[in-house]
């Protein structure tokens, strides 16, 4: 159970960020807390993957598709959601750690922390972007069928 | 003089694009609205182009091209303001009310009240307390990084006031944030300064513009998703240089780990 304290963590820091955000409606400070605990909870759930990169990907991939369902079932843009829900991915730890062994001079580490920075980064905009990507295509030929 | 109806309606597109730029709309929403908005009331020979420092809006309107640009400068993510104006988009696209009562509508959404200075800085101060224990920290950690996300919140309000650069404004907010706990572990605490680094550097990190760059790649926004990348690779390097040189001075002269 103490696996998942970070959940709970994750919640109430994306419900801080929430007031940081301006986002005023009760309802959407919760679900977007949700979302980033949900986002965590993909990422710890994952840990049978070799490739941490991977584990990012997915988390961001489930983070964003329920951003878009909420902003459906809301009627509300789904970058709200998204924006809160995809913070406790965003890899600061990997950025502190790559500029501490730049300042300590391990350079071996440095590069390999900086790639795995990278990577992260990389991946959690190529699942947002694949759901995107995703979404436009579906919503854009229910369009073209109602105008049919 | 009585202002013509096109050039009224092609003023309440820009400030609605204007608005919907300044609070943290996709440079794809921001089109996408202002192209509904004009098909709404019945124009269709019209271009729309947005980056996030300029809007370009074009009507031609019975042989008459009418023609406004206007210029960005600060943004700030606002959501509920997001949400507002997007509710207002598609209520006007849905009932076309006149001009006047547009207007009216959005100055009522642009002028509500945000969340008070206390709110703010208490916010900030969470957020490093939560992310610091979310990364592992202790608990005497958590109630050192309520300073520093306090410091980053005193550092960007007071920059923000002097009008400074975004580059500039980065390196000072992290420095201090740094400084916290170095100068309270020099001063003997047994803290974890990366811990409460990081749970602090939560609040700089443009996390939300690199999703927003790849987003906006995909929807064939390149020059959007180009100078938002330019920004992202800025602060980071902010970000580093705030950081490295509190750390690196301290680890030099006194001696701190």
């Amino acid at each position: 159970m103490l696996r998942f304290l970070p959940c709970l963590y994750a919640f109430i820091a994306c419900a801080s960020f929430c007031y940081i955000f301006q986002v005023r409606k009760p309802r959407f400070i919760f679900l977007c807390s949700l979302n980033g605990a949900i986002s965590w909870l993909v990422y710890l759930l994952t840990d049978f993957l070799p490739v941490e990169a991977a584990r990012y990907f997915l988390a961001t991939i489930a983070v964003s598709a329920l951003a878009e369902i909420l902003a459906r079932a809301l009627k509300a843009p789904a970058t709200i959601f998204l924006v809160i829900g995809i913070i406790p991915l965003v890899p600061g730890g990997g950025l502190y750690y790559t500029m501490d062994y730049l300042i300590s001079g391990d350079f071996a580490m440095f590069t390999a922390k900086g790639l795995q920075t990278a990577a992260a980064a990389g991946a959690i905009a190529a699942g947002a972007s694949m759901v995107t990507s995703l979404v436009r295509m579906l919503t854009w030929r229910k369009q073209a069928h109602a105008q049919s | 003089m009585k202002i013509e109806k096109t050039e009224h309606f092609l003023n309440f597109c820009c400030e609605m694009g204007r608005h919907l730029v300044q609070s943290g709309a996709e440079i794809y929403r921001v089109e996408d609205s202002i192209t509904r908005l004009m098909h709404a009331y019945g124009y269709t020979d019209i271009e729309v182009f947005a980056i996030p420092s300029c809007i370009i809006l074009n009507i031609m309107h019975e042989d008459h091209n009418y023609t406004k640009s206007i210029r960005i400068r600060s943004s700030a993510i606002a959501l509920d303001k997001l949400d507002k104006l997007n509710n207002l988009c598609r209520r006007v696209c849905r009932e076309t009310p006149d001009i006047d009562t547009c207007f009216a509508q959005l100055r009522e959404i642009t002028s509500a009240p945000l969340y008070s200075e206390l709110v703010s800085y208490l916010a900030h101060g969470f957020v490093a307390v939560f992310f610091t224990l979310f990364w592992g920290g202790t608990a005497l950690d958590a109630v050192i990084a309520f300073a520093s996300g306090l410091a980053v919140k005193f550092a960007n309000t007071t920059l923000g006031r002097m009008n400074t650069n975004i580059f500039f404004t980065n390196v000072c907010s992290s420095m201090l944030m740094a400084s916290v706990p170095l100068a309270l572990q020099y001063l003997g605490l047994n803290i974890h300064i990366d811990m409460i680094i990081i749970g602090a550097i939560m609040l700089l990190v443009p996390g939300i513009a690199i999703t927003n760059v790849m987003r906006d790649m995909i929807a064939g926004d390149f020059l959007t998703a180009m100078s938002k990348l330019t920004e992202v690779l800025i602060i980071s390097l902010a970000l580093a240089i705030g950081i490295a040189l509190p750390m690196g001075a301290a680890r030099m002269f006194l001696g701190v780990m």
